[in-house]
């Protein structure tokens, strides 16, 4: 059984709506996007920004509505919980987000930010303040640091006091939304061995979601990569160089800068263009308006996300 | 933390590098201590505040400094010039027009405190609702306000206190019934934008109900922007308060009041014109003083600190 499974999740935002009323704009963002993941993997969600990676990661912890789908968690649909039921299951799946500073209140110590899970779900006042002790040590800050307000404290080390308060109510899963991606690239690799130590210890499971390609290919087990609301390719991290077969995703992997001149191969990138508007996504596949390749068949009939090789789903008519 | 081959022990070794960064910083201290340093480097903002203080004192402790009393009649004595007993003159009943301002300061500052009071306690609630609850709630809420907002204020607030009766309490009410709806279109304003912050969205993943996330997250970052414009805000009540009196609507005869003390100099204006340069100055010095300081806490209230002209 997975540890968190999705099924065709829907999230439709109210767009603008004419003068006259009339019909009502929607923005698409995740349109009928589903996959698994099990204990202990972490699976990498990589896509240009405003390809609702974002989106789905909220909906995976419930901060937002679905529109249509469902969620499982541990074989039981969690979609439509609310309230106290909703809030007793929070403890055990958490999110950590990009923005480091915002996602801090700054009027609260370090100390108190990591305590506020704990005493949501009742733990008493000494055994809380041991416990963000223990958090601190664990993160790689300083017990003192409790004391400390955020603005306080370095970028990264804002972004380990978000882990510890991720971490604090020991979760099962935990959605990473670009938790690197505000930081410089020197403290980025900190962040990433953190967390990986993390996973090894805690036997946590992420969903990481990034448009870094080489922090994700560090981390994660499977990629699925996301494209106007949609998964085009879902493949092992290992396979993402050698057997990437989408044309969004070579485009993606072309986009990766190469550090060694001489490796260079003088390739232009394939891709030219914005993403569509997802308010009218293109008929037919939604990449066609970008691909080099695209043929007739790719502007009429939109392609399903299908199994190609053992463990590699491509959603593409030329694969 | 030990294994040397995991990938974890890299974390250990940046250990040190924090630790010398932590201390090169400031250290420990509350936001409220820094942004009190901030404010007391502001010249300006101190003058503010130290008038105010001077005038609460007054205000306070007027049976003290007041040189007579404010309610004696003295008809041999109408409308002297300054003089040693009346050291600002006397107004049409031979009252001590200093006295009178020493008092006057205990009934403009309560009325325009209250006043604030009332704001407060209607408008957090109001707009703290319709920010977090959004919309229908929200539209509603908002909609009221823009009604409240449509009339002229100074002349709802005449309409309210004329049907309430004259009396300063009333004239209070009628100034807070008028003033609320732009403090709490500011409050849900600023509770729109907290509400969507990414740790009010932390708070809510990590089981925090409701009404811990507005207590705790939403108000204290809201409180600033409201202490800010009551600062700014009480001058103006101050001179709304005086001109509902000076209308004859506020403090009734006897009692002094700034703004009910210009009315009464105001027919021998030619004759004494101290009767209405004092108490208008008293008026102006006290809401230049709230403005001052208004400005100067917005600029300390600011966590990230901000370039002062």
């Amino acid at each position: 059984m997975s540890l968190l499974e999705v099924k065709e999740l829907v999230k439709h935002y109210a767009g603008k709506r004419g003068i006259f009323a009339g019909h009502q704009e929607k923005v698409r963002a995740v349109d009928g996007v589903s996959f698994s993941l099990a204990r202990g993997e972490t699976l990498g969600l990589v896509g240009e920004s405003g390809c609702g990676k974002s989106t789905l990661g909220r909906l995976v912890v419930r901060l937002e509505e679905p529109t249509a789908g469902k969620i499982f968690f541990t074989g039981e649909e969690i979609s439509g919980w609310t309230g106290r039921k909703l809030r007793e299951l929070r403890s055990r799946f958490q999110i950590i987000f990009q923005d480091s500073s915002s996602s801090l209140n700054s009027r609260r110590t370090a100390g108190a930010i990591i305590e506020e899970p704990l005493a949501n779900f009742g733990m008493r006042k000494g055994e809380r303040r041991e416990r963000v002790r223990e958090l601190l040590t664990l993160v790689g800050l300083e017990p003192e640091h409790a004391a400390h307000y955020p603005h306080e404290f370095s970028g990264g080390q804002r972004q380990r006091i978000n882990i510890a308060r991720a971490l604090t109510l020991q979760p099962e899963l935990i959605v990473c939304d670009e938790p690197v991606s505000s930081l410089d690239v020197s403290i980025r690799a900190q962040i990433l061995n953190l967390l990986r130590e993390l996973k090894k210890r805690m036997g946590l499971s992420y969903l990481f979601i990034s448009h870094d390609l080489a922090a994700v290919n560090y981390l994660v087990d499977r990629v699925a990569v996301m494209y106007l609301g949609k998964i085009v390719e879902m493949l092992p991290a290992e396979g993402l160089v050698s057997q990437a077969r989408h044309p969004y995703t070579l485009a993606l992997l072309r986009a990766v800068p190469e550090p060694d001149p001489r490796q260079r191969t003088g390739q232009k990138p394939v891709m030219r263009g914005e993403p569509p508007d997802p308010v009218s996504p293109p008929a037919g596949c939604r990449f066609h308006p970008r691909c080099p390749e695209a043929r007739d068949v790719c502007r009429q009939n939109e392609p399903v996300l299908r199994e190609v090789e053992e463990g590699q789903l491509v959603a593409c008519h030329l694969s | 933390m030990g294994q040397s081959k995991s990938p974890g022990a890299g974390v250990v070794g940046y250990h040190a590098a924090w630790k010398l960064k932590k201390q090169s910083e400031t250290g420990t201290h509350g936001l409220l201590t820094a942004a009190l340093g901030r404010l007391l480097q502001d010249k300006l903002a101190l003058l503010g505040l130290g008038i105010i203080l001077v005038v609460v004192t007054v205000a306070v402790f007027a049976p003290y400094f007041a040189p007579n009393d404010p309610f004696k009649v003295d008809l041999m004595q109408r409308l002297v010039p300054p003089q040693a007993q009346y050291p600002l003159g006397t107004d049409h009943l031979g009252r001590c027009l200093l006295s009178r301002l020493f008092y006057g300061s205990r009934s403009s500052l309560t009325a325009a405190a209250l006043a604030l009071a009332a704001i407060m306690l209607i408008s957090i609630p109001f707009g703290t609702l319709a920010g977090y609850c959004g919309e229908r709630v929200d539209n509603i809420l908002m909609r009221i306000v823009d009604v409240l907002l449509a009339f002229p204020g100074l002349v709802l607030a005449l309409v309210i206190a004329g049907m309430l009766g004259p009396g300063l309490l009333n004239v209070m009410l009628a100034v807070a019934a008028v003033r609320w709806v732009g403090y709490a279109r500011v409050i849900r304003g600023t509770v729109l934008s907290v509400k969507e912050k990414e740790f009010v969205l932390a708070a809510r993943a990590c089981g925090t109900s409701g009404l811990g996330i507005i207590i705790r997250h939403i108000l204290p970052n809201v409180l600033s922007p409201v202490i800010i414009l009551a600062t700014l805000d009480m001058g103006r009540l101050i001179i709304a308060i005086s001109a509902l009196s000076f209308l004859g609507l506020g403090a009734q005869p006897p009692v002094p009041e700034w703004g009910a003390m210009l009315n009464d100099g105001r027919s021998y204006m030619q004759v004494a014109p101290q009767l209405m340069i004092y108490p208008g100055l008293a008026i102006m010095t006290v809401v230049l003083a709230f403005n001052l300081l208004g400005d100067g806490l917005r600029d300390a209230l600011d966590p990230r600190g901000t370039v002062r002209l």
